[in-house]
């Protein structure tokens, strides 16, 4: 019975997605129900509080649209950073890739929100006490730097393992042609390897846009900071967090999809 | 402008950041525990046979992981009172001598929610990594389905996503942290604490993330240790095979 329910539904995908929109429309539904009877949705969500929450106030960026903002930024600088250093670590020459590793384990392994904290509150004095000037660092900067400074230590992971992934006769097939180290890196392993790193990465790029949520800690005005300060002004909590929750899971889930089918089409490409 | 650093301060509040290590220790403990023993029950659900429970995995993860945790940490503390809804959490509170109970469950539950689902994931990817011979074989030698899962299928698969089981504690023991938003007075909470009082965060800091450093480390240990002496040996080691 279930093969035929199974190969049904992979015949009539819209079928499925009807069937799957019913179900969960129901279970929200019934979760409201249950848990919050007296819900009131159309009076904690009126246009301008959503307008506000997606697009900031009218003369400033802010909201969703800060959220994206800031994911693409820290992804573009990371990407930089990362491929610095996950080549540095895959070289295997001891005084760069040692201090790469440092870096790495080191980002990895502490918390995000300290490492925002660090930045917002340490990295000014940090840099004031060496060039003896003083700065001071907007919320929005520190957190693209905080961002820019965990995400390369994850894509760095990334990357190496992608370089690893490349088969030693790779190498020798190139040399064979009489490339040297340098162009057999830049013409045939690091393009090779960037497409197999694509769908990782893209993966990665949907945790940074989680992860974005965090910088309500030092108050940028972003998606969640946005609809918390609605919160704290009228107190409808369960409306305004699913509203919120709910945008967050279809962003979330339509890239996280993407990324899925991506891998898949990398596979194919690879195992032809 | 010169910041003159002044270490005697942890000394004089190290009650707080002894209190919050523990609170972290608590919420880390608490959260790997069950984290794991759902992750895997949903696991299992996602590679069942059966079209409906499989579904029911599905929306599970999908929707626990697409979530922000401090979206589902706010939701839960913000829109329920837990300890009125189960007044059983307030006598484990007391008994694990947590004193806000509404902010640390609700804290507890949404890092529980949010590691499962990645825990999940492992074990699924573990289970389907396996050849189908194994669960052949086990139905062969007069098995039912539960007890093949339990004695021949899940322990192997347990092995071989051992280490993203890991860094998923880990991370959890990382994302607790988060917990201070909602004002569970764990180490990042002490942090903030310490430079209220006395404006020297620079120091505090340093030494929650020494803390930090050094319980990751720690539970790195042990699992390594686990995975040594505690899980089966399968082939996949291949010193273990003479």
């Amino acid at each position: 019975m279930n093969e035929k329910v199974t190969l049904y539904f992979a015949k009539h995908k819209v079928l499925f997605i009807l069937l799957n929109l019913t179900y969960i429309i129901v279970l929200a539904k019934a979760f409201q129900m249950v848990t919050y009877p007296n819900a009131d949705f159309s009076s904690a969500l009126t246009m301008d509080r959503i307008y506000f929450m997606l697009f900031g106030l009218e003369d400033q960026i802010g909201g969703l649209v800060l959220t994206f903002y800031l994911a693409f930024v820290a992804i573009i600088l990371s990407f930089i950073g990362g491929s610095i250093l996950g080549i540095a670590r895959w070289t295997g020459i001891k005084i760069i890739s040692i201090p790469a590793t440092m870096f790495v384990e080191l980002f990895r392994a502490l918390p995000h929100i300290m490492v925002i904290f660090w930045v917002f509150f340490a990295l000014p004095i940090f840099f004031g006490m060496l060039f003896d000037i003083k700065i001071t660092s907007s919320a929005l900067t520190s957190a693209i730097i905080a961002f820019t400074l965990f995400e390369s230590a994850h894509i760095a992971e990334i990357v190496r393992a992608g370089l690893n992934s490349i088969p030693k006769g790779q190498f020798e097939a190139a040399k064979t042609l009489g490339m040297n180290s340098f162009q057999v890196f830049i013409y045939i392993i690091l393009p090779q390897a960037y497409r197999r790193m694509i769908p990782s990465i893209l993966s990665q790029f949907v945790s940074l846009f989680k992860d974005t949520s965090l910088v309500y800690v030092i108050g940028v005005v972003e998606f969640f900071r946005a609809s918390t300060i609605i919160n704290n002004r009228i107190y409808m909590s369960f409306e305004i967090l699913s509203f919120i929750a709910i945008v967050y899971f279809l962003c979330a889930f339509t890239l996280s999809k993407i990324a899925t089918q991506l891998e898949k089409k990398v596979e194919k490409q690879l195992n032809s | 402008m010169a910041y003159e650093f002044d270490w005697t301060v942890l000394l004089t509040y190290k009650q707080l950041l002894i209190d919050g290590f523990m609170m972290t220790l608590k919420l880390s403990i608490i959260g790997i525990f069950f984290s794991f023993i759902i992750g895997s029950f949903i696991g299992l659900l996602r590679v069942s046979n059966n079209f409906f429970l499989s579904l029911a995995g599905t929306y599970y993860v999908e929707f626990f992981r697409n979530i922000p945790l401090i979206v589902q940490m706010f939701f839960i503390y913000f829109s329920f009172t837990l300890t009125d809804a189960f007044p059983i959490l307030e006598t484990f509170g007391n008994s694990i001598g947590v004193e806000n109970h509404n902010e640390f469950f609700s804290a507890l539950i949404a890092l529980i929610t949010y590691t499962s689902t990645y825990v999940a994931e492992a074990v699924r990817g573990g289970i389907q990594s396996l050849p189908k011979g194994q669960m052949e074989a086990a139905k062969t030698i007069g098995m039912n389905y539960i007890q093949s899962m339990y004695y021949i299928i899940f322990p192997q698969a347990l092995k071989m996503v051992w280490g993203p089981i890991t860094s998923q504690f880990l991370n959890l023991i990382k994302n607790s942290s988060l917990a201070m938003t909602i004002g569970v007075a764990e180490l990042t909470f002490q942090t903030q604490e310490i430079d209220s009082l006395t404006f020297r965060g620079f120091e505090a800091a340093t030494a929650v993330t020494i803390l930090y450093l050094l319980l990751t480390l720690a539970t790195a240990l042990i699992m390594s240790q686990v995975d040594k002496y505690a899980l089966i040996k399968t082939s996949s080691n291949k010193g273990d095979v003479k």
